[in-house]
């Protein structure tokens, strides 16, 4: 018997799990203790601070510009809206706020950084949000490929900018519902369906 | 702390715990059945994809309360959220698709039926399919299952019909069933869970988009919350605990357990008295709660005296493929612009065939539906993974033209998962859940016969779907196994020395603790197995009640 292939467990029965999958594969790789419990965080990461509602919850802006740079190649603005027009990457810095998204924030605070500093050290101290659109790209494709023996960071940066792009408008992505229109995806019920209710048996039997 | 004694505590709450609360409460035995999981009701189901299949809503964290995973016995275990089914009162049954297909006599007797098959522990169920009619058909009415009799030339045989029409179809169906009388392939509709018309109070279905992988916000979908758990409830003879973690299962002097230990959400434990125990908690669960029991009498855990439990873990094969018709060019193609959310063909010519065809006999059953409609998986599913994934402009064109522009139809398989002696579930020796306790450790060691059966299967499908002339397709997962339909750990039989239970699910060695979920099943079987997990679990409960009558409980 083999020890890999198409048969190794994905569990995603009927859509199932999303992003938490990843989380496995991260709380391994960064040698989380048994029983570790997010809830136990120094900082409080929902909800605002007081005074004026901050802009961003978890990333300093700078981390945030990588971030937003990086969504946007996944997700480029062309006829229709980018990863930036549909508030990709506000949702981003909200979503890995929540505690059971700990190690997926852990693993963004990380490795964004990292990115920033091989655009420097590439492109003649351009950040990376600065860098060419095809700068970018050399960089998020080794990324893809498992730069720096991280097979986490792109499939995770990946889901988190497509949910972005196609969950429910009220977690501050999908603006205006942009996404749903680019996949024509209705988000209401079909109801007038009850009329093809038990309309005949199938004639094969 | 100590609760008042009851007649019988059940352990889970989902498709193998609720018939059996329902049929002893019925009987007036008091029953209080505690699970883990939180307690929904209709109205906290709504179709946010994030929140419902993409966070922890039926699967806990796995920095909390993960299984792990090898590949073999060397290799290392990793945490995973794979082998969960559902941690919410209702179980698995809340999220369901509801395919709710019988096994057929041949399930019963595989062992007798191919022979000793090479490194596959394959054993035949101590009863056969006639034992366990009447309580499929007792739960097809229970629940309303939707479906057609004598649909097809491979049907297992039937005392009673479907209490409901199938459910509407989408228009995709009448061109599988021609595409399939060329093939001289027999389609028929498949039964569901979902009730068709206004059935016991509840409304029909609505064929609203999102149904798999979501509760049902009008109850039409018959999970136990709109079923067993409230008609036993209503009785007045069951009490529905939620949020209480079962930890141990305390035996007596004599052998006999006492009750169960449990945890409620503010950490306090509680001694739960009763005369009998019943254990559904899913395979995986329920085989970690016996083995984390241990005791003077039962030192490598609670009838595990032969150490079989945790052993023979099984789950059902599972390969997929999927079809792209564009729209662009068939404008005149009604069926593309039809919205209807259920395929609602499933083929069973493959299920037990009379000579080998490509050395396969025992195969399983092909389903075919929609790519589901989730939008973020739908955006994940053509960006792909891996080295090849696509991303940038490549993936918007990708993303126009076969989500917005196309249809995605597609078909998964269910095929039989033989046994083996290195598949199987016991505690891991490094990692422990939030309780402190030893997880799930799985490990996976599949019998080659599983691939050939997949890929069989998977051929199979992709012809129907080749036969529609679609502008491509694929096979998408040739082969691997759901996780999520599982089962197997403690198996029943009858010789204690190879088995856990009797053939009524009771210990072999402990004369008052049942395990009623899918733990009892010596084989996969060749279709999803919630429906025969309830009826076994119906079959137990209707057992304990006489046990009860008789006074030998």
């Amino acid at each position: 018997m083999t020890s890999s292939g198409s048969w190794m467990p994905r569990p995603t029965r009927r859509g199932f799990c999303g992003l938490m999958m990843h989380l496995g594969v991260i709380a391994y790789a960064t040698g989380r203790a048994a029983g570790c419990r997010p809830h136990g965080g120094g900082r409080s990461l929902s909800g605002t601070e007081a005074g004026a509602p901050p802009l961003l919850r978890t990333f300093s802006p700078a981390t945030f510009a990588t971030l937003s740079a990086v969504c946007e190649r996944l997700l480029p603005r062309d006829a229709d809206p980018g990863a930036i027009d549909l508030g990709v990457p506000k949702y981003i810095d909200r979503a890995v706020a929540e505690p059971e998204l700990a190690p997926i924030r852990s693993l963004l605070l990380r490795v964004l950084p990292i990115i920033d500093r091989e655009s420097r050290k590439r492109f003649g101290e351009k950040a990376f949000h600065e860098a060419a659109p095809t700068e970018q790209d050399e960089i998020i494709g080794l990324w893809q490929h498992g730069h720096d023996g991280g097979q986490a960071f792109f499939p995770v940066i990946l889901s988190l900018t497509l949910e972005g792009a196609f969950s429910d408008p009220k977690y501050g992505g999908n603006s205006g519902g942009r996404g749903f229109d680019m996949i024509g995806f209705r988000p209401a019920p079909p109801l007038s369906m009850g009329m093809h209710a038990h309309a005949a048996s199938p004639k094969s039997l | 702390m100590a609760e008042d004694p009851v007649d019988v505590v059940v352990v889970g709450s989902g498709a193998g715990g609720a018939p059996v609360a329902y049929a002893l409460a019925q009987a007036g035995i008091r029953v209080v059945v505690l699970d883990k999981g939180r307690r929904y009701c209709n109205e906290d189901f709504d179709h946010d994809e994030v929140r419902m299949c993409r966070r922890t809503f039926f699967v806990p964290p796995v920095a909390e309360d993960p299984h792990t995973l090898r590949v073999g016995e060397t290799a290392v275990a990793t945490r995973t959220t794979a082998g969960w089914v559902s941690t919410v009162v209702g179980g698995g049954t809340v999220h369901m698709a509801g395919y709710f297909h019988r096994l057929h006599p041949v399930d019963f007797q595989l062992r007798s039926t191919l022979g000793h098959i090479e490194d596959s522990t394959l054993e035949d169920w101590p009863i056969h399919y006639e034992d366990l009619e009447p309580f499929y058909a007792a739960v097809e009415r229970e629940l309303g299952v939707s479906g057609i009799w004598h649909a097809h030339p491979f049907e297992e045989p039937r005392s009673a019909d479907y209490p409901c029409p199938p459910l509407a179809e989408h228009s995709v169906a009448r061109e599988i069933d021609k595409a399939c009388a060329r093939l001289e392939i027999h389609p028929f509709p498949t039964p569901r869970a979902i009730v068709s018309r206004e059935y016991g109070g509840r409304m029909a279905c609505m064929y609203c988009a999102l149904c798999a992988s979501y509760g049902c916000e009008i109850g039409a979908k018959s999970s136990t919350l709109v079923t067993f758990l409230p008609a036993a409830e209503a009785s007045g003879h069951c009490e529905v605990r939620p949020e209480c973690m079962v930890i141990e299962i305390p035996v007596d002097a004599g052998g006999r357990v006492t009750g169960v230990v449990y945890r409620t959400p503010k950490g306090d434990s509680i001694m739960q008295r009763a005369r009998c125990v019943v254990v559904a908690a899913t395979a995986i669960e329920s085989a970690r709660l016996l083995l984390l029991s241990r005791s003077a009498r039962f030192p490598s855990g609670l009838a595990n005296s032969n150490g079989l439990v945790g052993k023979n873990l099984v789950f059902s094969g599972e390969a997929k493929g999927e079809a792209l018709f564009k729209r662009q060019g068939r404008e005149a193609v009604p069926w593309l612009r039809d919205p209807s959310p259920f395929v609602q063909r499933s083929v069973q010519d493959f299920y037990f065939l009379d000579r080998p065809v490509e050395g396969i006999r025992k195969a399983g059953t092909i389903i075919f539906a929609m790519a589901h409609p989730n939008p973020i998986l739908t955006a994940e599913r053509i960006a792909g993974s891996g080295p090849n994934a696509r991303w940038g402009i490549q993936l918007k064109e990708a993303l126009r033209e076969e989500a917005a522009g196309a249809r995605t139809l597609t078909f998964e398989t269910f095929g039989e998962f033989l046994p083996t002696r290195g598949t199987y579930i016991d505690l891991d020796p490094n990692v422990t859940d939030r309780w402190g306790l030893p997880v799930a450790r799985i490990t996976l060691e599949r019998h080659k016969q599983v691939q050939e059966i997949n890929r069989f299967l998977a051929a199979r499908g992709k012809q129907v779907l080749d036969a529609l002339d679609p502008d491509s397709s694929r096979i998408t997962q040739e082969d691997g196994q759901d996780m999520v339909l599982q089962g197997g750990t403690c198996r029943f039989g009858r010789d204690p020395a190879n088995s856990v239970l009797d053939v009524n699910c009771r210990a072999h060695s402990v004369p008052n603790l049942y395990v009623s979920d899918s733990s009892f099943m010596p084989t996969s079987g060749g279709v999803p197995g919630t429906l025969t997990i309830m009826a076994n679990a119906l079959r137990v409960g209707m057992h304990l009640v006489d046990q009860f009558r008789a006074n030998r409980l």
